[in-house]
Formats: C-alpha cells, structure tokens, sequence
C-alpha cells in the first residue's frame, strides 16, 4: 500500500491508548454525518413543501393557459384538436369564467364561477388531488349543477342538493338569477379557494354568461409542467393567442420560492463552514498529537509533500466516508419522517394524557387537545410532503468532502513544514 | 584504497536567537571512511547531536559544506534531502521514537514504504528475520507501549537497517536504558555492525563504546585546540 494512504487511514483509525478508532476521528466523522443527515432532510423537506405549493398553483389554472383576445376564443374545439396532437400534450380543458353573486338561504356571496367541461374531475388526477369533495359527486352531467368551496357552502347556508341563486349581471346591469343544484362540495386548502370558487359546466356557463360559441381560454396540461418553456412554441402555433404558463402566472410566488430556496442553500454553506472549522480544529489537533511522529517520518524519509499529502487525504477520507454515511441516514430519516413525527406524537400524547390522568385525581383539569404536528383542519396537509432530489444528495456530497478536504490545507502545511530536527531537539 | 563516505568542510554551527547567538562549532573538518565506526564525544552542550543532524542531513549548517557519497547535501531542498534520508541514512536516537500506533513489525516495516517498496510476505519475512536476530520475533505484533525500554531500543535499532542504509547515526544509543540493557544494546551494535558491515557514526558519552569504534572525534578537545589556535 502506498505510504499516503497507509499513514492516513492509520491515523483515521487507531489510537494506540484505545486500540480502536480515533476519538478525535469519531468526533470530526460525527460532525460530518450529522450534518449532511440534517442537510437531506431538510432539503428533502424544503423540496416536499415547495412541491405541494407548485402543485397547488397548477391545480387551478393547469400547466398553461391559452387565451383568446376580447370574448375568447371561437373555434375551441378544433383547436383543442390541434393542441392535443402537439407532444407532451396530455389534456386540454376549455373554461369560461366569471364573477357572479351566488344567493343561499340567507346571505348573498361574490364568486368566480368556472365553466369546465364535466369529465375534468374524472379525467385530471391533480384536479381530484387539489379539489378534495367533502361531500357530493363532481358530476355536471345534469344540466344546472354547482360544485362550490367548503367556506363559501357555509356562508351561504347551503348543503348537498340544496338550490341556489346565481345571479348574472348582464350589460344593462340587470341580474338575471338562475337557480343552481348544489352537488358537491370542496376544500382546497387554500382560503381564496375554498371562499369564492365554484364550478359549473362549461355548456352552462357559456349560457348563462351568453358567451355564444366563445370560451375564455383553454387550459393545459402537460407531461414535464417543470419545463413548461419548452411546450410553448408550439403551443403558439397550434394556438395563436396570448399563453400563459404557470410559471408566468405565477410568477411572484416561484420567485420568493426561488428566494427560499437560495437561502436554504445559503444556510446550509454556513452550516457546512461550521463543519469545516470543526474539522480544521479537529486535524490541528491531529497535526499536534501527532507532531513527534510527523518528525520521525520525516527524518526517514517522508517528503514535506508526501506528509502534507497523508493530511489532506486524511480530510479527504473524513468528508467521503462521513458524508456517505450521512446521507444515508438523512435519507432513511426522509423516507421514514412521517412515521418518526407520529411517533413523536403518540409519545407526546401519551405523556399528556398520562399526566392528566394524574393530575385529575387532585385537581379539577381539562383534558388536553390532542397534539398534531400537521393538524389537517388547519394545514390541509396530513402529512410531511417530501421530495428527495438526486442533485441534492451530489451538492451535500460535495459541499461536504471539499470543505472537509479544504479544512485540512493549513494543518496540512503546517504538518509539511514542521523540520524533525526541531521536533526530536523540543522533545 | 578505503572510501570517504562523508566529507565535512568547514562546518559553522551558530544559533541565533532575537538578543543573542551562539556558536556551537566553528570551521569543522571531518572526514569519514566507509565501514568504519566513529565515535563523537564531548560534554554536553558541545554539539554531537548537531554534528550528527548535519552530517546526517537532518540539519544544516550555518556555513561549510557537507559531502555525502560524493553529493553536496547542504545545499539541496528538503524534498530532496527526504529522499536522501530515505535512501542513504537509519537513525538511532536516545529515545527509541517508535510510532505509538504501529506495531513492532509495522514499525520496522516504515523506512521501506517510505521507500516505495511493496510489502509482501518476502519482504515481511525478511523483517521477521531481522526481529528474531535481534530476539524479538515474538514480539511482532506488539505495540510500544506493549514493550520494555530495551525490546523498544533494539525494534528502533532494527528499523535503522532494514532499508539497508549507507550509514548508521546513532545518538547516544544507550543514554536512557539502564546498565544491563544499555550492555546488550552495545553487544548488538557491534554484532550488527559487524554482520551488515555499515558505517556507524556514534554521539556518545560512553567511553566504553567509544574505546571500541575505529575512530573518535573529541570535539572538546578540537574546541580547545581552535582556541589555541586563536
């Protein structure tokens, strides 16, 4: 074995007091796997959240939106035909919408009402997956159906099968009310949403809102939504209309995402130069335990560059070795989150009830609510949404090995330079 | 014609420090034939261990040159003098200086993976060999701290030859053994010497081991004849 590396993961690996790996290895390979353990989760974390968000921004207005100049536009359906045959193409959902005052039992609410095409709840699993029905069918199979939010059927007093007004001010500003069967009810998790959103067909909408043979736009999805740029040449031609990708839509909340996202990474570099300066503190220490036998290497023979070589190789084998390990523990952490959170709850939960318990037995006490980490009611989320991205675990892995290989530069020279004359004179 | 090995022309030592210098030695000239044993004695303080860390390569002087095996030493850059080290020089030092983390065997093994050599088993054998010549065969696989002072000694000692060096520095060999390793220490210095037949240059203060080396360089009494001089 070359000299290098047989000095180097000899002095990784023993103490001659312990017989056993280094203390001062340990401690600098703990630094490392734990650090890069956190880095995973929390980027997989990050990385679920801003997921469910995008998912959630395209839920609504789909992956792009084509729009029609002054009523729309005309001929839809052959040009949904045309859309269709474009690849990477997967649906294309027509629309007309608009504002209308919907009248319940005993208040009047604003809302935009979506005319869809009645298979879209059927047809589009990221629609079912953002417009959860609490109750009712999501079927405009029978003309004059409405599908409202979960808020907007409380403000109105109105149930599943009850009627409602909708009222449609037209050019002279009169309203002209038509009574709507209410068939279904959804949460969205979004308050806007569930507060002033409702759908009806797109037969109905185009007449109650006397739009003619015109649609608003037409709404699209796509097999890659995360590289929409890439669609929309041909969508233009296909469609010659104003397009809108989601992204252009929503173009103010990818960029704080953008801005989240950076400073993740941002934090996680300090965080990782906290590691590196563990690390250097860890082999200054391992330079200077090792100082009398750095100086009998030397006066053998080992070369100043070949004991700086044994040094860096040293922080090299710490960052691969720590952060291989860490990796797989964020990893298993990730995969395992949500289990290890209701664990967490059970735990917390039985400790609170257990103490109730007690306590009840002296004085008069409240039961405790039951703690939830994702409380549904509140977050519209049941569980921790994670994505593991493969780019990630390659940034940690780097980021992990070269600072731990820079941290080790200046003991390194220190090590090269030290003269074993000086070093067997001191001693 | 016997060969000089080392040639040492007008070696100056001099220490300096912020508010003082100090001389340790002044226009030396020595010269050292190959296979001989040589003998530098002197009281403390008069520079033996200086004269063997330049002539050794270990250090270098102030002025004068140091000529070894027809090389200028004094004058080459410490990568090179590693090399040299590695190449041409073993070192026995006072204290024996094992690697704390190495076993006996690991420890003699050294100089020659500095070298570059591949350890295999003949090379491995050849190592048990020079351990049980020195009646420690049995104590391959222990630590230092596992030994007594002269089983480490004669380790240390075995680790000078196994690289099969020109020559052999030893810097008072049996200074920190007590008198009955310090005789077997010397027993096996001059079987040895006379096995593998180097060149053993030795700072001593015994005058026993002195008395048995080719030559002695007295560098009290060079020290009182420069003054003389002067």
């Amino acid at each position: 074995m070359d000299i290098i590396l047989y000095l180097s993961t000899k002095y990784l690996k023993f103490k001659a007091s312990e017989r056993g790996l280094s203390v001062i290895s340990v401690i600098a390979l703990l630094t490392i796997v734990i650090s890069c353990a956190a880095a995973i989760v929390i980027l997989s974390a990050a990385n679920g959240i801003h997921e469910n968000f995008m998912q959630k921004l395209m839920a609504r207005d789909f992956h792009a939106v084509i729009m029609g100049p002054g009523r729309g536009i005309a001929n839809y359906e052959n040009i949904s035909k045309r859309l269709l045959k474009i690849k990477g193409i997967t649906e294309v959902f027509p629309y007309y919408e608009k504002q209308a005052l919907l009248k319940g039992s005993f208040s009047v609410w604003g809302a935009m009402v979506v005319g869809m095409p009645p298979l879209v709840y059927e047809n589009d699993r990221d629609f079912r997956k953002q417009f959860k029905l609490e109750v009712g069918d999501f079927n405009f199979k029978n003309s004059k159906s409405i599908s409202i939010g979960y808020n907007l059927a409380i403000n109105l007093g109105v149930g599943i099968g009850d009627t409602l007004g909708l009222m449609v001010y037209g050019e002279d500003f009169i309203p002209t009310e038509y009574r709507f069967r209410v068939a279904s009810i959804f949460t969205a998790g979004q308050k806007d949403y569930d507060t002033s959103l409702a759908f009806i067909s797109l037969d109905d909408a185009r007449e109650i809102f006397n739009a003619g043979n015109y649609v608003d736009g037409i709404r699209v999805k796509v097999e890659d939504p995360y590289n929409i740029e890439k669609y929309v040449p041909q969508l233009k031609m296909a469609a010659p209309f104003y397009i809108y990708s989601w992204k252009d839509l929503h173009h103010n909340d990818l960029a704080a995402l953008q801005d989240e996202k950076m400073l993740i990474n941002i934090i996680l570099f300090f965080f990782f130069f906290v590691v590196a300066f563990n690390i250097l503190s860890t082999m200054i220490a391992m330079v200077l335990d090792k100082k009398e036998e750095i100086g009998i290497l030397k006066a053998m023979g080992l070369k100043p560059s070949g004991t700086q070589q044994v040094f860096l190789l040293d922080g090299f084998l710490l960052g691969v070795g720590g952060s291989f390990v860490g990796i797989i523990a964020g990893l298993l952490i990730t995969v395992t989150l949500n289990d290890i959170l209701k664990f967490i709850e059970i735990v917390i939960n039985f400790i609170s009830s257990s103490g109730y318990f007690l306590a009840r037995m002296i004085l008069p006490v409240e039961s405790p609510a039951r703690f939830q980490f994702f409380n549904s009611n509140v977050y519209y989320i049941d569980k921790f949404p994670i994505k593991i991205i493969f780019e990630d675990i390659i940034f940690v892995m780097l980021l992990s090995v070269s600072l731990s290989t820079i941290a080790v530069i200046m003991p390194s020279i220190n090590a090269s330079r030290l003269r074993p004359v000086e070093v067997l004179r001191n001693d | 014609m016997i060969k000089t090995i080392i040639t040492a022309r007008n070696l100056t030592k001099i220490y300096r420090t912020m508010f003082d210098s100090i001389t340790v030695f002044e226009n030396l000239n020595v010269k050292i034939e190959e296979g001989s044993a040589v003998a530098i004695i002197g009281q403390s303080g008069l520079g033996k261990t200086t004269m063997l860390n330049i002539l050794s390569g270990l250090d270098s002087p102030t002025s004068g040159e140091v000529i070894f095996n027809d090389s200028r030493i004094d004058n080459i850059d410490e990568e090179k003098l590693s090399e040299f080290r590695n190449k041409n020089v073993g070192f026995i030092f006072q204290h024996h200086y094992l690697l704390e983390d190495f076993t006996a065997l690991d420890n003699v093994l050294i100089p020659l993976r500095i070298k570059g050599v591949i350890i295999d088993e003949p090379v491995k054998e050849y190592a048990r060999e020079l351990l049980d010549s020195v009646g420690l065969l049995n104590r391959q696989y222990h630590y230092p701290d596992q030994l007594s002072g002269g089983e480490r000694q004669r380790i240390a000692i075995v680790r000078a030859l196994i690289h099969e060096p020109l020559v052999i520095f030893a810097d008072e060999p049996t200074g920190s053994l007590d008198r009955r390793n310090a005789e077997n220490i010397e027993v096996l210095i001059w079987s040895l010497k006379e096995k593998f037949n180097k060149t053993f240059i030795i700072a001593t203060h015994n005058m026993e081991i002195a008395a048995k080396c080719d030559r002695v360089i007295d560098l009290g009494s060079i020290r009182a004849n420069s003054k003389k001089g002067d």
